[in-house]
């Protein structure tokens, strides 16, 4: 019965249901044939955002959105162009180095690679890079991101297997920070090589100010919250609201450039985001519930115990699976269903929840860029105007630091518990 | 339609600033007064609630569902056109379906309450059942009537 | 034979979870394989309040949780939870026998409000304060965030404490205390011990403020559909359980003074100067104005033997 409710789910899925639906319909056949109460059904779907880490979630699409809307991304767009501009291939990597805080701000990895992609790889085309450069350049560095706070990945994960949301985020930091630079020292090799365009003199310490004064207020937001988070002055979902709040001033005080309309219009796009992922996270909890009775995770548990007890080697076959189920689902949803089932057996062997939390959303963002269902692919190559293998060309040479990075922070789990292990 | 569509807008943005804003004053009365408000955590999950579902109509009605379209749009309009039409009935019976199961909760669950705020339970049954029967009528609407931005130049 | 899903949100480790694999275990011999009990433990059908909710409704045949978990039923119930009330942990263990007078009259309140009947409980251990600097008496926790569970009983319980109640989840609670959101947190020390908190608390106050009593309760449609000699066999292997989950209970508790001290942390008794009775009498004081409606029971319980 378990079984038919997965290939239930993945049928629908691939057919171009609605992924709520895909889950539904399944879940709802399971609950009238096995005679369960259909109370089951509201219940769990309702109890499932009655959650305080979840609550993060709407407030950081909406600082994302009014972020985009008043101004500020421009502006530490313009602060990072006048400082590594003239570094090998420029405004690349300041499209790199921007994915770092802006991409994982939005629960969808699709939704950072549109807002902020769109800007950037139209600022490269305009600067004379090529469009398959720009969108891989796009394309990968937003696979960052969503491990260094803030990062709504990052925070479903931590509710979904009741793990510290502070540790995961603060756990991300040297990892991202790693990969960033690999992405970088290969854009620059890149750029070097192909004679890529770059900023004609070094900045001017006083170009250098100027633009970061503009920039500081944004500049501060990450820094806000990460600061808060580690003295204990707020919880994740406090830290989200203080840079909300924080966001909300600036733009409106001290850049002037926030209008009711634009706050009307960030409210309504992040409640619809919002909506639109929660709710698959309320129906995820259901299907989730329903695994459990079938002992679907025991199951798994049992078998995958049997073929080792190595951490190592469980991680690896873990990254296996992610790899897989992130070419064909999208993270969040991938996170809802598949992590519940893989983590348990992990933690019983001894592999550390933190850092199972970090490779696993790495992981499935790679997932995202992988065919034949890399959903960024798709939308890239669409905003980009090029086609899918041009962009896949490009993009070739970015999985080098990218699956260098999965297989550090799979490795060296020293690296990714060090800042988390001072918390503790 | 029109108005309806406001004022669920204006709720859904109520319920949003409200998020936004009690967490922030709790941060404030915590740290800087020193005395937090017992229960503003219930109370920002209870709207969260309240939110998620009350926004779906919203979410259907622009057809902002996540959904994998890739294959289904390269199918032959043959199957394409069918294929549409069953995820649209299914869309409909599904969140019906929901709608009902929670309408017969609702009515079983009268006395439940949150821990310290004593929120009753079928309040956030209600946004259930308000956001499903919502998004159950929108989708019925955009089976008859699709919206202009899902008739593409090739339908 | 009949399959009963019993649900709960002990992790690993701890008391309640051996109790509850135990428990099924015995239940299968003692009805003759009539009766099979599927163990669900760590949240895996929901947290506390959908369980108790799962149960009432029958999505779920039975489940443990404080009996304070009960209050969103019967707001009473909360009583067996109430801090300082009980003598000792037998006097605990006795006042929550499903047939002592104030478990009876609660529970017929849960079966007609709820359709969920009290079957059994498990005795956990006393719950006592963790914090990073010693705490001897109410004064030096005054106006400092303590972490409550988010229930009307707990709140009350910590400012009785002298704190001020702060929330924090489980999951939360080691960076919490680490990072100072929180100063201290309670908790039986088979729980410290479990999650770690000697990593990030220095010391331990044996102020063994409350009785962890937890209630096993049963969808009382399920409970009735069952043979009366399965019903009998059920309630004599939790009671017998129960008294197992106190020895458990006991010898466990000076372990872990042991385990605890070895890692490096400083337990307070009564004999380094910890004034229990200051904590007793201002607790009791902040509970009694806070719930009046706790008295009666307050009474029954207390003249149980
Ligand atoms: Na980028
Ligand atoms: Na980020």
């Amino acid at each position: 019965m378990g079984i038919a409710l997965i290939i239930g789910f993945l049928a629908l899925f691939v057919l171009g249901f609605p992924v709520v639906y895909s889950i539904l319909i399944p879940s709802i056949g399971y609950v009238l044939i096995e005679g369960f109460p259909n109370g089951l059904l509201a219940q769990r779907i309702t109890y499932a955002l009655d959650s305080f880490p979840l609550v993060a979630v709407p407030i950081f699409i909406f600082v994302g959105n009014i972020m985009n809307l008043a101004g500020v991304t421009e502006r530490i767009f313009r602060f990072a162009d006048t400082l590594v501009g003239r570094v090998p291939g420029g405004l690349a990597q300041v499209n790199i180095f921007s994915s770092l805080i802006f991409s994982g701000m939005s629960g969808a990895a699709l939704a950072d690679v549109g807002g902020l992609g769109k800007i950037e790889i139209e600022a490269m085309r305009k600067r004379g890079f090529s469009a398959p450069f720009a969108g891989a350049i796009t394309a990968s560095s937003a696979v960052v991101g969503p491990i260094f706070p803030p990062s709504i990945p990052l925070i479903v994960y931590g509710s979904v297997t009741s793990v510290s949301i502070v540790q995961l985020l603060i756990a991300g930091i040297v990892p991202a920070l790693i990969c960033i630079a690999l992405l970088m020292i290969t854009a620059a090799i890149l750029a070097l090589r192909h004679n890529m365009p770059r900023a004609p003199r070094r900045p001017t310490l006083g170009e250098i100010t100027a633009s970061l004064m503009p920039a500081l207020p944004a500049l501060l937001a990450p820094v806000l919250m990460i600061a808060g988070m580690m003295s204990g002055l707020f919880t994740p979902t406090e830290a989200a609201a203080v840079t909300a709040g924080y966001v909300l001033l600036i733009s409106g005080l001290v850049y002037r450039e926030l209008t009711w309309a634009h706050l009307w219009s960030a409210m309504m796009v992040t409640l619809r985001s919002t909506s639109a992922i929660l709710i698959i996270v309320a129906a995820a909890s259901l299907f989730g519930w329903i695994l459990a009775v079938e002992q679907i995770p025991q199951a798994f548990a049992g078998w995958i115990l049997q073929v080792s007890k190595d951490p190592l080697m469980l991680l690896l076959i873990a990254n296996l699976i992610f790899f897989v189920v992130g070419m064909f689902l999208d993270s969040t949803t991938a996170t809802l269903l598949v992590v519940p089932v893989i983590a348990p057996p992990m933690v019983l062997a001894g592999v550390d929840p933190v850092h199972l939390g970090i490779v696993a959303i790495f992981n499935l963002m790679i997932g995202l860029l992988t065919p034949p269902m890399g959903l960024s692919l798709y939308l890239i190559a669409s905003i980009a105007r090029i086609s899918l293998r041009q962009l896949l060309w490009a993009l070739l040479p970015f999985y080098i630091p990218l699956l260098t990075t999965l297989a550090i922070i799979t490795f060296a789990s020293d690296l990714v518990l060090w800042l988390p292990g001072m918390l503790r | 339609m029109h108005l309806i569509r406001r004022l669920l807008e204006g709720i859904c943005a109520l319920l949003l600033a409200g998020i936004v804003l009690v967490p922030l004053l709790q941060v404030v009365l915590r740290e800087v007064f020193v005395s937090p408000m017992v229960g503003a955590e219930e109370f920002t999950r209870f709207l969260l609630v309240c939110l998620v579902f009350m926004a779906y109509p919203l979410v259907v009605d622009n057809g902002e569902n996540i959904v994998m379209t890739e294959l289904r749009e390269s199918l032959p309009t043959a199957l394409r056109k069918p294929l549409k039409l069953l995820i649209v009935v299914c869309a409909i019976l599904t969140s019906g379906f929901i709608a009902y199961a929670t309408f017969m909760t609702v009515q079983t669950n009268l006395g439940n309450t949150t821990p310290t705020l004593k929120i009753p339970f079928w309040l956030f049954l209600g946004s259930t059942l308000l956001g499903f029967s919502g998004a159950c009528l929108l989708h019925l609407v955009h089976g008859v009537h699709p919206p202009a931005s899902e008739v593409g130049p090739n339908q | 034979a009949e399959t009963l899903r019993y649900a709960h949100v002990g992790a690993e480790g701890d008391l309640q979870t051996r109790y509850a694999s135990e428990a099924a275990q015995a239940i299968q011999e003692a009805t003759d394989g009539n009766i099979n009990v599927q163990v669900f433990p760590a949240s895996q059908l929901g947290g506390v309040a959908e369980m108790v909710d799962g149960v009432r409704m029958g999505s779920i045949d039975l489940g443990h949780h404080d009996f304070a978990s009960l209050a969103r039923v019967v707001p009473e119930a909360a009583v067996f939870n109430a801090p300082y009330i009980y003598r000792n942990a037998e006097h605990a263990l006795h006042a929550t026998a499903p047939d002592s007078p104030a478990v009876q009259k609660i529970n017929q309140q849960l079966i007609e409000k709820g359709g969920v009947r009290i079957i059994g409980r498990i005795y956990r251990g006393k719950r006592h304060i963790s914090s990073n600097f010693a705490v001897k008496s109410p004064d030096d926790l005054s106006r400092e965030p303590f972490r409550a569970v988010p229930l009307d009983l707990w709140v009350s319980m910590v400012k009785g404490f002298g704190a001020t109640p702060t929330p924090v989840a489980v999951s939360e609670l080691p960076t919490a205390l680490m990072t100072g959101l929180v100063v201290g947190q309670e908790n039986p020390l088979t729980m410290i011990n479990a999650n770690q908190l000697y990593e990030v608390q220095s010391h331990v106050s044996l102020t063994g403020h409350m009785d962890s009593v937890l209630a096993i309760f049963m969808n009382e449609r399920k409970w009735q559909s069952l043979e009366e000699s399965d019903r009998q066999a059920i309630e004599t292997v939790l009671d017998d359980k129960a008294e197992q989950s106190l020895q458990w209970a006991q010898t466990s508790e000076s372990e872990l003074i042991q385990t605890l001290q070895d890692k490096g942390m400083t337990i307070l008794g009564e004999e380094d100067g910890l004034d229990v009775a200051a904590f007793r009498d201002q607790v009791r004081a902040q509970i009694d104005k806070d719930f009046p409606d706790f008295k009666p029971y307050i009474e029954m319980i207390a003249e149980v033997e």
